[in-house]
């Protein structure tokens, strides 16, 4: 798998745990997808204002301050981030609980997960 | 009168009255009546008021037109004859009748009067008024009325009428036009009318123009001095019509000719005229002039004076009575006392008897003010009759004013419309008439007709043109006589000529000179003068003395001489000389007589002269010629003489007939006033002859009571006899008068009465004399009775004093009874002990004792039954319950008496009654109280006050009550203290055990009473347990246990449980010591207890299952992270690996990582094995506190990192409590997870845990700043499953306050400061775990 249509893709990591946003950093940086990496969700919508807006996000549930559901609509509402993944180690976390705007792609993944099925996720998603 | 109608439409109503005889006059009347057309009658028959009149039928057939009974309010139409129902009134109305129930109860029914009087009325006929037979006078006022009111009246000749009462009566009241007999008024009725409507029609027509109207009046004026040209026209005229109707003369130009040929005619068309004014008060103004004179003269009359009114030409009276009532309100106005008298005079005698009734219809009280009419006039009938005190002052009498002898000494004379009947001469001559008979300045009051000159001569005008006068101070007229003879009224005083005598000195030398003897005479031949001696020719005969000549001359000269004066005066001449010689005497006498004229006062001188020889040949007759022919001279002189003198006493006799005759008419009317008088001294008399009979009655009732008398007397005797005890009476000054053979015993008295004389001598003889004596004086004072007890002889009497009193209250005598009193004195005096003695042990007795009699009086009330009641002893005896108490009360109380008398034992009774205001019980015993005969003659009520008594029964009742309906059992002990000294341990009795004791244990409440308290107990807590009853005793009494659980004896389901709560009570002042326990059996609470812990401890088991539940979750979260981080790590290596990189830097970086998250996942194993540890056996163990804390601290950080929540942790105290740290851990995880979740959506997120060290205990506090706990969810929040939140179990904080209240602490919550605090009290050490 080369994940070729990824290439150069940039892609916004929200997650606390600084261990999984490092490993995450570099196997994205395998497929050479451009990462950057918030531990709270307020920075990456600070970020918003200065930063390249990213082309995917993918974003933890439980967070210090917000949580991911209501990041993920906070930048798709100001910044029209989109697709987002939320990966979350919350079992009972499920899309249809969530209500997120129409045209938002969206999609939940449970932790743990692969990093191709991460990476198959967003291929789709961005595919749609 | 004549209305707008045309004459031929103007229908005729004839109104026709009769009574007795009606019915024939009616029949012959109708018979022959000829008037149809135009006309309707009026049928007005007296009948009997219960009778169905039978008229109509009667005179049905007697005439065409048609005849029915008259109806209410029916319209008169033409040609009907109307009979007037009986007993009703019938009058007229408009063109309808009236029929109302008869007014008059006493006169005839229906009243022609009445009718006739509401047609005079009419507006809408021409009348008619006919009278017909009958008795009585209903129908005259009537006719007057329509007379008066210009309607033509008709009568029914007497003679030809039945009765003739009624026409007689209107005929003579001279209200008649015309007197017919029935059958030729029939026939003529209609031209009559036809003649009197064309007189009436032509006078209309010519209405002012006609100058023989104004010819008329000025014949009337001419004649009689009455100007009638103000009067009302239409009433002249109809009076003239009527005159020329009478008279049937048909133009008015006629008429006034006839007049003018006829002045009687005037006269009597002039009272026709007047007529119609005749009424009470005629013209008023006149009347008030009266009145103002009246006061005026009245003035001058004192009380008790008399007024004396002559009212001439009175008619029908109403002129006398309008005087009458002016002058008697006039002396009320001046308030006198003045009796007065009207004489009412009238030529007329007919008048005279309707004027004595006073009866008078409505019209002619027209102008009589409303106040007199009331006071003087009494309404019958629709007539007026003047009040009966006015008519008996009133007197009327027949009087000729021409011929009779006036009334004398008059104050008043009313004249009035009467001189028109008199010639000029006539007036004058009445006019001096009543100058004569008016006392000084006495009134004259004349009508408008009365205007003769002469009254000014007389009279004095009270005004310019005034009717009233007042008599002039002149002399009266002598010359008016009352009969023909004029009588010289001048006054023959001598005194009056001694004046004149002057004048005889001048001629006395003369006379003497002449003949020396002469006499001077006044013209009534009295003798003035003596000139000369005189006495052979006059002397002083036997009897009363005169001065008469005819007295006084000698017997020869008399017979000659007094016809020779006679002739001289009669003659006014001098008379020849006379020669007088008498026949024993030769010498003659000439007399000569002088007629000295004087206008005032003639006198006449009779000279005498002697001449003894000279005879005279010429005057000498031959002596034997002489003789015959002087003889025959003096004969025919004498017989002259003899003439004039009878002349003379005729004329005399003539006046004093006339003067009688005026005294005769003056008695008649004092005679009616005698009449009345002797009328009501006869009824005097005959009340006087039936009082002589009741006295004569009484006189005969008097002899027998006298006789009884004399019997009682000597019955009385007898009785003083028979008595045993001695009887004394006595008089008022102690004499002995009478007394008993037992008195003459014990006193010694003797019967011979002078030698007893002195009571106080017999009595004496005793010491106890002196004491009756003054008992006997005393008595004579008082007059009353009077008793005292006295002592004779060893015995003991009871003397009693009675006065005798008299008529006027004086004492004549007194009674003495003396009565062996002896054994009732000793009986009283033992009775008076017994009844003291009882009456101090009632007095004395706590019950409150009264006696009453069979009327339920009270006889007797000792002092508590007073005090009770508040009442003093007068207030109660005598007096019954209904009048002491209320009426309620006593009536109760009546018929629980009315028992008790019928009983014959004592009835006792509980009774309630209110004392005032307050309520009282009263345990009361009525017995009745037997007389000697067993007959009961009073009731005694002892009532005993129980209030408290029973409200303290009713109060324990009510504590047993409700001690036993409650499920406590209450019981009370008492020490024995000899049995505690004795035994050596307390020792107490059951003094009192409630009923529901059964209940409990089984045993009746009784079986424990006066048992000792083993006894009791053992029943609890079973047989041969002493030991253990003793110890609770001893620490009841000693240590005063309050509160203890007992463990009972088993039961069905194992053992029983008490509860049993004492409170001690030590005996003070001697009293034992004691103690109230309360038992209670709570087996079934315990069982509950039990049951809900058991019950509580599951649901904490589920309770911590389910929070280990959410644990888990929490902790599967968590680890899901470093599992990320480890697969990913793996899989980047792996991917790396296959990407053909270099991974060994790669492995060595991954590997660290892997192991650094391994390590985290077993620190979060760490802490899920220590929340696993909850479910551990709960044991209680030592433990710092902080620690603890900081434990839960590590196991939840996770969970506040999740959140974003800062938890500050402020725990620096080293304490340590004993507790299950289990619990109070995950106490402290749920209040922390609460708190996370409540301040998850704040802005600002923090929870404080904190921990305070105190003296016993320890908190934990857990604080956040969220929204904190409404009110309303504090008391819900503690109650299991209650959640606010979406998720949860609703457990957390149920399981919490278990926790702590296991713990035995206290859990609060505060948001008081902004923040929620949960707080956390435990106590460090807890032995009950």
């Amino acid at each position: 798998m080369s994940y070729n249509e990824l290439k150069g893709l940039h892609l916004w990591i929200v997650e606390d745990d600084q261990d999984l946003q490092d490993v995450w950093s570099k196997a994205m940086a395998l497929y050479s997808i451009k990462c950057k990496t918030f531990m709270r969700g307020e920075d990456a919508i600070a970020a918003l204002e200065v930063e390249r807006k990213p082309d995917v996000l993918m974003c933890d549930y439980y967070l210090p301050g917000m949580n991911g559901e209501e990041i993920i609509k906070e930048l798709f509402i100001k910044g029209g981030i989109s697709p987002a993944l939320l990966v979350t180690g919350k079992q009972e976390v499920q899309s249809t609980l969530l209500k997120m705007p129409d045209k938002l792609k969206f999609k939940i993944l449970k932790k743990p997960v692969s990093i191709r099925t991460l990476l198959d996720n967003v291929s789709n998603l961005l595919s749609q | 009168m004549i209305k707008k109608k045309s004459q031929n439409e103007q229908l005729t109503l004839v109104g026709i009255g009769s009574s007795a005889g009606g019915l024939q006059a009616l029949t012959e009347f109708f018979k022959h009546c000829a008037a149809l057309n135009n006309f309707s009658y009026v049928v007005v028959q007296h009948t009997s008021p219960n009778y169905q009149t039978m008229l109509p039928k009667l005179l049905k057939d007697t005439t065409k037109l048609r005849v029915k009974e008259a109806e209410h309010l029916e319209v008169i139409e033409e040609g009907v004859v109307y009979i007037a129902p009986s007993n009703k009134d019938i009058m007229l109305r408009g063109d309808c009748f009236e029929l109302t129930p008869s007014e008059n109860t006493i006169g005839p029914r229906p009243s022609v009067d009445g009718f006739f009087s509401s047609l005079s009325k009419t507006e809408s006929f021409e009348a008619i008024g006919i009278v017909l037979s009958g008795t009585g006078n209903d129908g005259t006022q009537g006719l007057k009325e329509l007379k008066n009111a210009g309607f033509l009246t008709i009568s029914q000749s007497p003679d030809s009428a039945k009765y003739d009462g009624m026409p007689r009566s209107a005929i003579s009241s001279g209200f008649t036009d015309i007197v017919l007999s029935p059958s030729e008024l029939g026939e003529q009725l209609a031209d009559i009318l036809d003649n009197f409507r064309g007189l009436a029609q032509r006078s209309v027509s010519l209405e002012r123009k006609d100058h023989s109207y104004n010819l008329v009046l000025k014949i009337l004026k001419k004649q009689v001095q009455v100007d009638f040209s103000h009067y009302k026209e239409p009433t002249i005229r109809r009076r003239i019509q009527r005159r020329m109707l009478a008279n049937k003369i048909l133009t008015l130009d006629d008429y006034a000719t006839f007049l003018t040929n006829n002045p009687s005619e005037v006269h009597t068309l002039f009272q026709d005229v007047l007529i119609s004014v005749t009424e009470m008060f005629r013209d008023q103004v006149q009347f008030e002039e009266l009145e103002t004179e009246l006061e005026d003269y009245l003035k001058r009359k004192d009380d008790g004076d008399t007024i004396r009114i002559w009212c001439a030409g009175c008619s029908s009276g109403e002129e006398a009575y309008s005087l009458a009532i002016t002058v008697n309100e006039v002396l009320k106005k001046q308030n006198k006392n003045i009796r007065m008298t009207v004489f009412a005079t009238d030529i007329n005698e007919a008048t005279m008897e309707a004027a004595r009734k006073g009866v008078y219809s409505e019209r002619s009280l027209e102008s009589v003010k409303q106040s007199i009419k009331n006071e003087y006039f009494t309404k019958l009938d629709g007539h007026y009759q003047i009040n009966k005190h006015i008519r008996e002052m009133v007197v009327f009498a027949r009087h000729d004013l021409t011929s009779d002898p006036p009334f004398l000494r008059v104050d008043l004379i009313s004249c009035r419309n009467v001189f028109i009947y008199f010639g000029p001469a006539i007036q004058e001559r009445i006019t001096k008439i009543f100058h004569y008979s008016l006392n000084p300045k006495g009134i004259l009051f004349l009508g408008k007709a009365e205007a003769t000159s002469s009254i000014k001569d007389y009279f004095q005008p009270s005004q310019s043109h005034s009717r009233v006068y007042r008599k002039l101070p002149k002399k009266s007229d002598g010359t008016i006589s009352f009969g023909t003879l004029k009588i010289d009224h001048q006054p023959k005083f001598i005194t009056s000529k001694t004046g004149k005598r002057d004048s005889l000195k001048v001629i006395k030398p003369y006379i003497k000179s002449i003949a020396p003897t002469s006499l001077l005479l006044d013209s009534d031949f009295t003798l003035l003068q003596i000139f000369g001696s005189a006495q052979e020719y006059i002397s002083l005969s036997e009897g009363a003395a005169s001065l008469k000549l005819d007295d006084l001359i000698l017997e020869p000269y008399k017979k000659r001489l007094m016809p020779a004066l006679l002739k001289s005066r009669r003659l006014k001449q001098n008379a020849n000389k006379v020669c007088i010689s008498s026949q024993q005497d030769p010498k003659k006498v000439f007399i000569d007589i002088f007629y000295i004229e004087d206008p005032i006062e003639p006198q006449i001188i009779v000279s005498f002269s002697e001449k003894v020889e000279e005879v005279d040949e010429s005057t000498t007759p031959p002596d034997s010629d002489f003789d015959s022919y002087s003889e025959m001279r003096e004969l025919q002189q004498e017989l002259l003489h003899t003439r004039e003198q009878l002349n003379l006493v005729v004329e005399e006799q003539e006046t004093s007939n006339e003067e009688l005759q005026a005294l005769n008419e003056e008695m008649q009317s004092a005679n009616e006033e005698l009449q009345s008088t002797n009328e009501e001294l006869e009824v005097s008399n005959e009340e006087l002859q039936s009082t002589n009979e009741e006295l004569t009655t009484l006189n005969e009732e008097l002899n027998s009571k006298s006789n009884e008398l004399v019997l009682v007397n000597r019955k009385l005797n007898n009785v003083i006899e028979t008595i045993d005890d001695p009887v004394i009476v006595v008089d008022s000054s102690l004499r002995l008068s009478s007394f008993n053979r037992s008195a003459e015993k014990m006193f010694d008295l003797k019967r011979d009465p002078t030698k007893n004389s002195e009571l106080a001598v017999a009595f004496l003889k005793y010491s106890s004399g002196v004491n009756l004596v003054n008992l006997a004086s005393k008595c004579l004072r008082s007059k009353s009775v009077e008793t005292m007890t006295v002592n004779i002889e060893q015995r003991v009497f009871f003397a009693k004093a009675q006065p005798i009193l008299g008529n006027q209250n004086e004492v004549e005598g007194v009674v003495f009874s003396l009565n062996d009193n002896t054994d009732l004195e000793n009986a009283l005096s033992r009775l008076q002990g017994s009844e003291r003695q009882l009456k101090e042990i009632f007095e004395h007795s706590p019950a409150s004792v009264s006696v009453k009699d069979l009327t339920g009086k009270y006889t007797y009330a000792n002092s508590n039954f007073l005090k009770l009641h508040g009442k003093k002893e007068e207030e109660v005896i005598g007096r019954d319950d209904y009048q002491l108490f209320s009426f309620e009360e006593a009536a109760r109380v009546k018929d629980i008496e009315i028992e008790a008398l019928r009983s014959k034992r004592a009835m006792m009774r509980e009774e309630t009654y209110k004392v005032g205001e307050r309520t009282e019980n009263f345990y009361s015993y009525r017995f009745r109280l037997l007389d000697k005969d067993g007959k009961p003659y009073g009731l005694c009520v002892m009532s005993f006050t129980v209030t408290e008594l029973v409200s303290t029964k009713h109060e324990l009742q009510l504590f047993r009550d409700i001690v036993s309906s409650s499920k406590s059992c209450s019981l009370i002990f008492f020490e024995n203290a000899e049995e505690t000294e004795r035994r050596g341990h307390p020792y107490f009795l059951t003094n009192y055990v409630s009923d529901n004791i059964e209940q409990m244990l089984g045993v009746p409440a009784r079986n424990f009473v006066n048992k000792d308290f083993f006894n009791f107990f053992s029943h609890i807590v079973g047989r041969r347990k002493d030991q253990k009853i003793l110890r609770l005793i001893k620490s009841i009494k000693n240590e005063g246990l309050e509160w203890v659980e007992i463990k009972g004896m088993d039961g069905e389901d194992g053992p029983r449980w008490y509860e049993l709560r004492s409170s001690f009570v030590p005996g003070r002042k001697g009293k034992p010591d004691g103690f109230h326990l309360i038992l209670n059996d709570i087996t079934e609470k315990k069982l509950e207890e039990r049951n809900q812990k058991q019950h509580q401890a599951e649901i904490l088991k589920s309770a911590r299952l389910a929070s280990l539940g959410e644990m888990a979750a929490g902790i599967s979260h968590e680890l899901n992270t470093p599992l990320q981080t480890i697969q990913s790590s793996a899989e980047l290596l792996e991917l790396s690996a296959q990407a053909g990189e270099d991974v060994k830097e790669q492995a060595l970086f991954m590997s660290e990582k892997i192991i650094d998250t391994v390590g985290k996942i077993s620190g979060i194993i760490k802490s899920l094995r220590s929340l696993a540890k909850m479910d551990e056996t709960l044991t209680s163990e030592t433990v710092e506190v902080r620690k603890l804390l900081l434990q839960v601290k590590e196991a939840t950080a996770y969970y506040f990192k999740n959140a974003g929540i800062e938890l500050r942790f402020e725990c620096s105290e080293d304490v340590s409590i004993v507790c299950r740290p289990r619990q109070i851990e995950q106490v402290v995880i749920n209040l922390l997870t609460n708190a996370v979740d409540a301040v998850k959506k704040q802005e600002e997120k923090w929870v404080k845990l904190q921990l305070l060290n105190q003296d016993k205990t320890i908190k934990i506090l857990v604080e956040d700043n969220g929204p904190g706990v409404p009110d309303s969810l504090k008391s819900q929040i503690m109650t299991p499953f209650f959640t606010t939140k979406k998720e949860g179990t609703g457990l957390g904080l149920s399981l919490t306050s278990s926790i702590v209240e296991e713990h035995r602490g206290y859990m609060r919550i505060d948001c008081s400061g902004g923040t929620t605090i949960f707080e956390i009290e435990l106590p460090k050490e807890c032995d009950e775990l």
